[in-house]
């Protein structure tokens, strides 16, 4: 997840043009992401993949990161929660739209060991902060301050504790902190 | 120039909150070794209010040693407190200041010496607005504790920083530093 220093996922109309993407990160973060094969998306946030993904290998303009995530995209198992939408017809993805806990609980148990990385996608993720279902935060806190906009933590009831695993500075002044929640 | 600085702890979700953090010995050395090289610090009335604890420490050392080199760090230091209520600091090292912040700290920059900290949230936001902070140290905790007053408050415009160094301690907080860049 991009965040800005003061903890904005997106600008008030979704806005992420703030966002420091370059080829360091992509390959960075390409390695993690190559590692698993399950990819979790809030509805809007897999439409805009969706839009952009499954053909952006295909262009001529296409840089070696599209081709390659582009790849990986249309191989990945997507799951989507959304309540109005139907898997029917969607090669590859798989829609939870009720009993978020459980169901979340179950493709944990079906992929072992594996980390499964939710893309962007805020509003899903409020929703698995608010049922406990988060168990990290890869976040790359970009040198900005919006002033507004959405935020990534909302609505936390109880005091969470993390333990930082990792944290990386990028030349674009990009810092990536690699948080697990601690349980204990 | 000597430059103003912001250093402050917040939470990962952006909160200024004084019992959140993990104030361990690292983290009393990192602010020790911070004040030693301060000219001068900052204080609004709330924040110095908590400092005052230290003092107590001056008289009765507690014989750990982190804790005793910071009291004595922020002893020494120069403070100005920022307050219309406080009659005096009650501090040798403390002086009272009511005057308008931003015309103080441009007068503290044409003096000669080391580097001026701010260490309230109040003031930091105060001088974010009128374009003063130079840098930016900012400690996160590894926590989120969903209530508090947002370091981040009420700022209009985006602000874009270059990041110069970041300083990882051991129970996880992360010290990030910025510099403004001015468009």
């Amino acid at each position: 997840m991009h965040i800005s220093l003061d903890g904005f996922v997106a600008g008030l109309n979704g806005e992420i043009d703030w966002v420091k993407v370059d080829e360091e990160i992509f390959e960075y973060v390409g390695k993690r992401i190559n590692e698993g094969d399950t990819a979790l998306y809030g509805r809007v946030t897999y439409q805009m993949m969706e839009n952009y993904w499954p053909t952006a290998g295909d262009k001529p303009t296409a840089t070696k990161h599209d081709i390659e995530h582009s790849k990986w995209y249309s191989k990945v198992h997507k799951v989507v929660l959304s309540k109005t939408m139907k898997d029917a017809g969607l090669t590859n993805t798989k829609i939870i739209s009720d009993n978020l806990s459980g169901r979340i609980n179950e493709l944990k148990q079906s992929r072992g060991s594996e980390d499964i990385l939710l893309f962007g996608s805020p509003t899903a993720t409020h929703s698995l902060i608010q049922l406990n279902l988060i168990d990290g935060y890869w976040l790359f806190v970009n040198p900005i301050i919006l002033g507004q906009g959405i935020p990534l933590f909302v609505d936390i009831k109880d005091k969470i504790k993390l333990k930082l695993l990792t944290t990386r500075q990028f030349t674009s002044g990009v810092t990536e902190l690699n948080y697990i929640v601690d349980r204990q | 120039m000597r430059k103003v600085i912001a250093a402050i702890n917040m939470t990962l979700d952006g909160f200024c909150d004084h019992t959140a953090g993990i104030a361990d010995d690292e983290l009393h050395q990192h602010y020790t070794e911070l004040l030693d090289n301060a000219g001068i610090i900052l204080y609004g009335r709330i924040t110095y209010q908590l400092m005052q604890f230290w003092q107590t420490l001056i008289i009765n050392p507690s014989g750990e040693k982190s804790l005793d080199d910071f009291a004595m760090a922020i002893d020494k230091i120069p403070k100005i407190v920022y307050s219309h209520t406080l009659k005096n600091t009650e501090w040798d090292s403390a002086k009272l200041s009511n005057q308008p912040i931003e015309k103080e700290v441009l007068e503290l920059k044409q003096q000669s010496g080391k580097d001026i900290f701010v260490g309230s949230r109040s003031l930091i936001i105060q001088l974010m607005n009128h374009n003063l902070i130079d840098e930016f140290q900012i400690c996160i905790h590894p926590v989120l504790e969903g209530k508090g007053l947002p370091l981040f408050d009420k700022i209009k415009d985006r602000t874009i920083f270059k990041l110069i160094n970041t300083k990882t301690l051991g129970s996880g907080a992360i010290v990030l530093y910025y510099e403004p860049t001015r468009q």
